[in-house]
């Protein structure tokens, strides 16, 4: 599932944002820090799309992440559990 | 079936009277046994469908459901909910259909207001974020304080309700089949033969008569994506050996113009989306990614389709489908529409006189064909396009015991609330008190907790979002 140029970096809040501020086209510093479920639906499609990871969740994980800093802290533990061979 | 008519029979006709007889064995599930229908995870073929209705006919009878009884679906999108759905009409029953992301309180009350004899769930609750369908085991409930239908209608909907309680929006089967008629008139949109690819919940009327009952009726093979995310979407569509459609709402067209270098796909035909404005720029971004075009619809639950623009080339506009009556009354669209479509309700404001109030602003041409929809002129919104009235959410801020008033507004693509609350509230209380009684789609992004709430000179409610984010900003607010 790894072999991206980003397998080995965890993502930070910066990428999370420029990931963000792709949907709609938007400039990252308009990137509203709540996230509504589309945009997190967006951010996971992203991040699969970069990292060749796939991230499942279910209802009531999606449901608890509402911020920015919330979503970047789930993407790091995918990429963590990736690495130790463990699904989030 | 020809001009628009929501119901041509007296109400206390029986369910499905005005459509021909067997309408479902007959329209929706007749063809070869070995044609493909349906593709949930693993292909389905006709006879595979009629033999799982067949079963959950026999089931539903047992629960005593029968010709003229109500019943209520609470199932996600599944073979199941396409199974029991189609085995209730095909006994000749009334179905309301209730969005399985509704809360139980809010299912309480829309059952307290229904009284179906028969309410269908299922007993685990499996769905995953970003699935496309669940695979669920359907549980008839049998509901002793139910009533029979009082109205010929086949399907029951419920809106988010402005004031008071949700509106019931009914259609007839052969409304339901008027609108299958139209879609057959479009020969942009899929046919016999070809592949719909659908994004959007068949609870709803895009994904339920464009999306499925289209295909059942016009023979298209149906698939819904095992995960909506844009890789997931376009192996879908990757793995079709027919001319296919893509059928979603706007954000799903955003997700795959975002894809990062698409295979190709020699057989995508276009992508059609409904439910909510398109952003400009993104039917040019999408064609320059896929080199097919982005087709936008205009409906409503009342009615379903009523203007297409299939190829692309009418954007903004779009032109009416056939036997759809438009005109503008004050800058507001009207529908012709013998009856109304909101049993129980008499609101001279929503229907009268023939008349169907959309409540959108819309601009149309010299011929009335061409519309040009510019927005709502209430308090509806749609997330992801499920629509919901800001006014609902409201009153239930305002009906929590934590808060003494609330302004609800939508900026930006999302609901934010501001709250004036009793000393001392907490937050958390006020977030799971909502939890509880609104679906997750309504809830807002943003609770702001504000000592008082800014009023006008006059002393309304502030309802400007800019104002009302600064007052948030000060140091006495706290935002979350």
């Amino acid at each position: 599932m790894t072999g991206t140029e980003h397998a080995e970096a965890l993502p930070d809040r910066a990428e999370v944002l420029t990931m963000l501020a792709a949907f709609g086209q938007r400039a990252a510093d308009t990137v509203p820090e709540e996230l509504g479920s589309l945009e997190l639906t967006w951010l996971v499609a992203e991040f699969e799309q970069r990292y060749g990871l796939r991230v499942d969740l279910d209802d009531e994980r999606f449901g608890a992440v509402r911020t920015v800093d919330d979503a970047t802290e789930l993407l790091r533990a995918a990429v963590l559990a990736e690495r130790a061979g463990v699904r989030p | 079936m020809t001009g628009f008519s929501l119901s041509s029979l007296p109400l206390s006709a029986p369910p499905h009277s005005d459509a021909p007889h067997d309408w479902v064995d007959r329209l929706l599930l007749a063809g070869p046994g070995g044609e493909e229908c349906l593709h949930l995870g693993t292909p389905l073929d006709r006879a595979a469908l009629r033999a799982l209705v067949e079963e959950q006919s026999v089931r539903l009878t047992a629960a005593g459901l029968g010709p003229g009884g109500t019943a209520a679906l609470r199932l996600p999108p599944s073979v199941a909910f396409v199974a029991v759905l189609l085995a209730c009409w095909r006994l000749g029953a009334q179905v309301a259909l209730l969005d399985h992301r509704l809360t139980d309180h809010e299912i309480d009350a829309a059952v307290a207001r229904l009284a179906p004899q028969v309410l269908i769930g299922s007993a685990d609750r499996p769905a995953a974020a970003l699935r496309g369908f669940s695979e669920v085991e359907p549980a008839a409930l049998p509901l002793p304080d139910g009533h029979p239908a009082r109205t010929g209608h086949a399907l029951i909907q419920l809106s988010s309700g402005s004031t008071g309680p949700a509106k019931v929006i009914a259609r007839t089967a052969a409304d339901l089949l008027r609108e299958l008629d139209c879609y057959r008139r479009l020969v942009e949109f899929p046919g016999e033969g070809e592949r719909v690819i659908l994004l959007s919940s068949v609870v709803h009327v895009l994904g339920l008569v464009g999306g499925l009952l289209n295909s059942l009726y016009a023979r298209a093979a149906l698939t819904v994506p095992e995960r909506m995310t844009a890789a997931g979407i376009l192996a879908a569509v990757a793995d079709s050996d027919r001319p296919t459609t893509v059928i979603g709402v706007p954000f799903h067209a955003e997700l795959l113009a975002g894809a990062v270098a698409p295979p190709a796909l020699p057989r995508l035909r276009r992508m059609i989306v409904a439910g909510e404005l398109v952003r400009p720029g993104l039917p040019a971004l999408f064609t320059e990614r896929y080199g097919v075009p982005l087709g936008t619809m205009y409906g409503m639950t009342e009615t379903g389709v009523i203007a297409t623009d299939l190829d692309g080339t009418l954007h903004p506009a779009k032109r009416a489908v056939h036997g759809m009556r438009l005109r503008l009354v004050k800058g507001e669209l009207q529908l012709g529409a013998d009856s109304s479509p909101y049993p129980g309700l008499d609101d001279p404001t929503r229907w009268s006189d023939g008349w169907l109030h959309t409540r959108d602003a819309a601009e149309l041409d010299g011929t009335a064909s061409l519309v040009t929809v510019l927005g709502r002129l209430d308090s509806q919104v749609s997330i992801g396009g499920l629509k919901v009235d800001l006014t609902e959410v409201e009153q239930t801020l305002a009906a929590l015991p934590e808060v003494r008033e609330a302004v609800v507004v939508f900026d930006g693509g999302a609901i934010e609330a501001y709250l004036a609350t009793e000393p001392d509230a907490d937050l958390a209380l006020v977030q799971d008190g909502l939890a509880r009684r609104l679906a997750a789609y309504k809830r807002p992004r943003r609770l702001a907790l504000l000592p008082r709430l800014p009023r006008t000179a006059t002393g309304k409610l502030l309802r400007d979002p800019a104002a009302l984010r600064d007052t948030a900003a000060a140091p006495a607010a706290t935002a979350h």
